[in-house]
């Protein structure tokens, strides 16, 4: 009997994400760092098993990562995140012909969104509008597209549904990441020249891998050095990498979750998912 | 090695019919390799790869797959039957057979996830080019489903659809 492998939770929506993870276990096991994957439906299983102690290390949307903060009082690390996790932001996008062309256009207008758990196409874009003094409800109306709840977004059915939404003009403005409206307009689902930016947040961290604070170090080590190992000009490697979106592994970082943090906090989610 | 068997029920009617002889067909299977099992059935070899495979490519077809193939090769040999008997010449015949799990996440142990993952549903397009009009080759359709040893076990615990096409 070897050593017993680290287990690290993730969620997936479709099974293909499996195969990601198959991989990474043996890239794990070729670098004799055993692990095993234990997937979940949704981020609130997954934080509860990081808690519980059932797995070692969650792969965590950021929503997540606040969660397992906030419900362990902030006794949870983050050791690694991927290079595209950092510095993403979110864009606010509105018609060129529909005649909003700043934030202050948008009251009495209709903002689509996507599903309620998305931090970067709900909960931080709102929260933006909000600090520029527009608050939901009282000087817009919120159209939310609650594709695969639980999930954080991870889906991106609600972003998806919600700039068609926009296409359609059925609302005045929606909300994206900048990797799919990047993404949207190099395959053709957005036309940059009939949709623009009206506003962008802040850079944000997105995903990464929490470890509680008792997690052993010398434990950490060997795994994040496995991790790290990891090169996108390896072709064994470069596969999964790309179905995963990265070119490299970081050491993951927490200053980017302030944003994020805030708006839960000023939305009151966690209250209102009854956690 | 042969592995095919008869026996006799003992009983004129027994509860699964009116079957003079109890047929039995069994096959051995082998682990060959992490991900794959060798199927030895009377004089012929197959490998069976994943149980449910995701993947674009795989060494071998899945269990799901040989199920599929398995359902799709009983009821073109079946109608063919049929057409024979009708002394019906068949120019082709072609079946494309797709199946769904209830939830394939149940099957790669999601935690949380509802549902089980066998197989939901299983819909199908059956095409025929023959020399007969279309209701001859409806009633050898009818006839050939009605014969099916697969079709008649899975419509019982499955979602079948299954249409036939007639192909000028």
């Amino acid at each position: 009997m070897g050593k017993p492998p680290i287990l690290v939770g993730a969620v997936i929506y479709d099974p293909k994400v499996a195969l990601i993870w198959e991989t990474i276990k043996n890239f794990f096991e070729a670098h004799e760092c055993p692990m095993d994957y234990v997937f979940y439906s949704n981020y609130r299983l997954q934080v509860d098993a990081l808690l519980a102690g059932h797995i070692h290390i969650a792969w965590n949307s950021p929503l997540a990562w606040v969660d397992a903060q906030r419900r362990s009082s902030g006794h949870c690390r983050a050791i690694a995140m991927r290079d595209t996790d950092r510095d993403r932001v979110t864009h606010i996008l509105a018609r060129k012909e529909s005649g909003v062309r700043q934030l202050a256009d948008l009251r009495g207008k209709t903002v689509a969104t996507g599903a309620i758990d998305s931090p970067q196409a709900t909960l931080l874009p709102l929260h933006l509008l909000r600090k520029q003094g527009l608050t939901q409800g009282r000087d817009f109306t919120v159209r939310r597209f609650d594709v695969l709840v639980g999930k954080h977004g991870d889906h991106i059915g609600g972003e998806r549904e919600a700039l068609e939404s926009l296409r359609k003009a059925e609302s005045d403005a929606c909300a994206v990441l900048d990797l799919n409206w990047a993404t949207w307009q190099a395959d053709g689902t957005a036309d940059p020249n009939r949709l623009a930016v009206l506003v962008t947040t802040a850079p944000y961290d997105h995903c990464n891998f929490t470890v509680l604070d008792r997690f052993p170090p010398e434990e950490e080590r060997r795994w994040t050095r496995a991790l790290f190992e990891m090169r996108y000009d390896n072709p064994a490697h470069r596969e999964m990498m790309d179905m995963e979106g990265l070119k490299a592994w970081l050491p993951g970082r927490t200053t980017g979750y302030a944003a994020l943090t805030e708006a839960a906090a000023q939305q009151r989610f966690f209250e209102e998912e009854g956690a | 090695m042969l592995f095919f068997q008869v026996r006799f029920c003992g009983l004129p009617s027994s509860p699964r019919g009116m079957c003079m002889t109890d047929y039995t067909w069994t096959v051995r299977v082998e682990r060959v390799g992490e991900q794959e099992a060798k199927v030895f059935s009377r004089n012929h070899v197959f490998v069976v790869g994943e149980q449910a495979s995701f993947r674009e490519t795989d060494p071998h077809p899945s269990a799901v797959e040989y199920l599929l193939g398995a359902l799709g090769g009983d009821l073109l040999r079946g109608f063919q039957i049929q057409a024979a008997r009708q002394r019906v010449a068949v120019d082709a015949l072609e079946v494309m057979l797709s199946g769904r799990l209830n939830n394939p996440l149940s099957h790669l142990g999601v935690v949380g996830e509802a549902g089980h993952p066998g197989l939901e549903s299983i819909q199908g397009t059956f095409y025929v080019s023959a020399d007969a009009d279309r209701s001859a080759l409806e009633e050898m359709w009818r006839a050939a489903l009605e014969r099916s040893p697969l079709f008649n076990t899975l419509r019982r615990s499955v979602e079948l659809s299954l249409e036939l096409r007639v192909m000028l």
